[in-house]
């Protein structure tokens, strides 16, 4: 599940208030790589997919959309809450944030 | 962050972001409707013109502006409003205005017809460099803005690249340079004065010779995975430095790994440091592998707006790194002419096209001896190190401590 630590609280309020409504949540992943040395594009992808399947496997379901920018080492997902909150547990996921960076009333 | 709530209760309407649902996008002018124009809100709808001949542009209605492109509405509501769209199947959420913004110039004018260099190329001592033959020739760098108006004969020429993104951090197919802040053509006047070629003699470019990869990642309401995406593709074009004069208020981890990624990748993340005066700053430019720009006047004094703050770390304490010129800075207005505007957005491209202009003298400067020669530049004058940083940057110290330390 989401780690409070490496998840921007927005999300982890975002991810809160969509449980049950069955709203989508938009989230930018960032995927865990080596430091010191830029992202390498296809270890990116490869990884992010590891997340991925492991959590169509966990949760059964499919995120909406998704778009890797390998070069930065991060990931948009837009998914249910119980995917969202399942791929940004997963141990490639190195944080998250909301993609809307932005508060509801 | 005001959220609408607070908003309507204070002010009796809220500036909100309107995602629009995949499968209505092409309805999304249906929802303007729901909103009321205010004059006091943040960008003055109600003084828009109507909508413009090409689709892809905003289009504009009273109290809404709407982005075809991205499926965003963004506006004001009052509380009928904001119940009429969150009961509309057409809308798939509503949010408060974003943190995200534009670092928003403090003011504008109109700007005398003169000859000489902007004041700012000449008080970091530019044209030294210039006259050393250095213009940033060969040297690409990326512009993370509202965008740019390639017709303007400053900047004309230095496009290298242009491309816009939505909220998924796409590239948008086949988008055409365009500059989307119809209040300031922030993009257009930081570019310009990156690396703004000569007009009839005018000279607001520091490094008139480099080649601008113009990123449109903020219009309107704007989100996460917009700018990421911009980064993302100019990594992609082989830029040296990037130049953002945008952030978000206070510390904020969003962007922290991607910092790390741009300094990685060999590019030096120039930042504008925020507006909003003492004790605040804006992310990622307060962070410590940012390098973070504030705004000086002409008498080499920190800008009362510019931002400034300390945080208790080891790395980095104070920010901003350090200042540029930033007040009455002119520079190209979108739509044509020139103006005058304030604020770390326009100090930041200062030290951008710097350095530029050091890596045509050493192509092979990492980006931490680059940053090293920079901030060593930094001139302390009458400067407050809690206000300023280092001082104000300056170009013939920066070269020769970039050359000294081959």
């Amino acid at each position: 599940m989401a780690d409070a630590k490496r998840t921007d609280p927005e999300l982890l309020r975002q991810l809160d208030e969509a449980k049950g409504s069955g709203a989508a949540v938009s989230a930018v992943v960032k995927i865990k790589r080596r430091r010191g040395a830029p992202p390498d594009s296809a270890a990116v992808e490869a990884r992010l997919q590891d997340a991925v399947d492991r959590t169509r496997e966990a949760t059964g379901e499919a995120p909406d959309d998704m778009h890797v920018m390998a070069r930065v080492g991060v990931a948009y997902v837009n998914g249910s809450e119980r995917f969202v909150r399942s791929l940004v547990g997963q141990p490639e996921i190195d944080g998250a944030t909301a993609n809307e960076a932005t508060a509801e009333a | 962050m005001t959220s609408i709530a607070t908003s309507l209760s204070e002010l009796g309407f809220a500036p909100v972001l309107v995602m629009v649902a995949r499968d209505a996008k092409d309805q999304a002018d249906g929802l303007c409707g729901h909103f009321t124009a205010h004059a006091e809100s943040q960008l003055g709808l109600a003084s828009l013109a109507t909508s413009a001949a090409d689709d892809s542009r905003p289009t504009a209605v009273d109290g809404a502006r709407v982005y075809p492109n991205l499926g965003v509405v963004y506006g004001t509501v009052d509380r009928a409003g904001l119940t009429a769209l969150r009961a509309d199947s057409r809308v798939r959420s509503v949010k408060a205005a974003p943190q995200l913004s534009l670092i928003r110039p403090v003011r504008r004018q109109a700007a005398a017809s003169t000859s000489a260099p902007a004041w700012g190329i000449t008080a970091m001592g530019i044209p030294e460099l210039w006259e050393q033959g250095l213009t940033g020739a060969g040297v690409a760098v990326a512009h993370l803005d509202s965008g740019i108006d390639a017709s303007h004969p400053a900047v004309r020429a230095c496009i290298a690249g242009f491309a816009e993104f939505d909220v998924s951090g796409r590239q948008v197919p086949g988008a055409a340079p365009r500059d989307s802040d119809e209040i300031d053509g922030h993009g257009t006047h930081t570019a310009a004065t990156l690396a703004g070629r000569a007009v009839r003699r005018r000279r607001v470019g520091v490094a008139p010779g480099a080649m601008v990869h113009s990123a449109l990642v903020i219009e309107g309401g704007d989100v996460v995975a917009r700018v990421l995406g911009g980064m993302d593709w100019a990594l992609g074009q082989g830029v040296r430095v990037l130049s953002m004069s945008l952030g978000i208020r206070g510390l904020v981890n969003d962007f922290l790994g991607v910092v790390d990624v741009l300094r990685d990748s060999g590019v030096l993340p120039v930042m504008a440091v925020g507006n909003e005066g003492p004790g605040t700053s804006r992310s990622p430019g307060n962070y410590p592998k940012a390098l973070s720009v504030g705004a000086h006047d002409e008498n080499m004094t920190v800008a009362g707006f510019s931002s400034s703050q300390r945080f208790a770390r080891r790395s980095q304490p104070v920010v901003p790194d350090l200042t540029a010129p930033g007040v009455d800075i002119v520079s190209a207005r979108a739509g044509g002419g020139w103006h005058a505007l304030s604020g770390s957005s326009m100090a930041t491209p200062h030290v951008a096209g710097l350095a530029a202009l050091l890596l045509e003298a050493e192509p092979g400067a990492t980006v931490a001896r680059l940053e090293r020669a920079i901030q060593a530049s930094a001139v302390r004058g009458e400067i407050d190190p809690a206000r300023g940083g280092r001082g104000a940057a300056n170009g013939p110290r920066a070269l020769a401590s970039l050359l000294s330390r081959r």
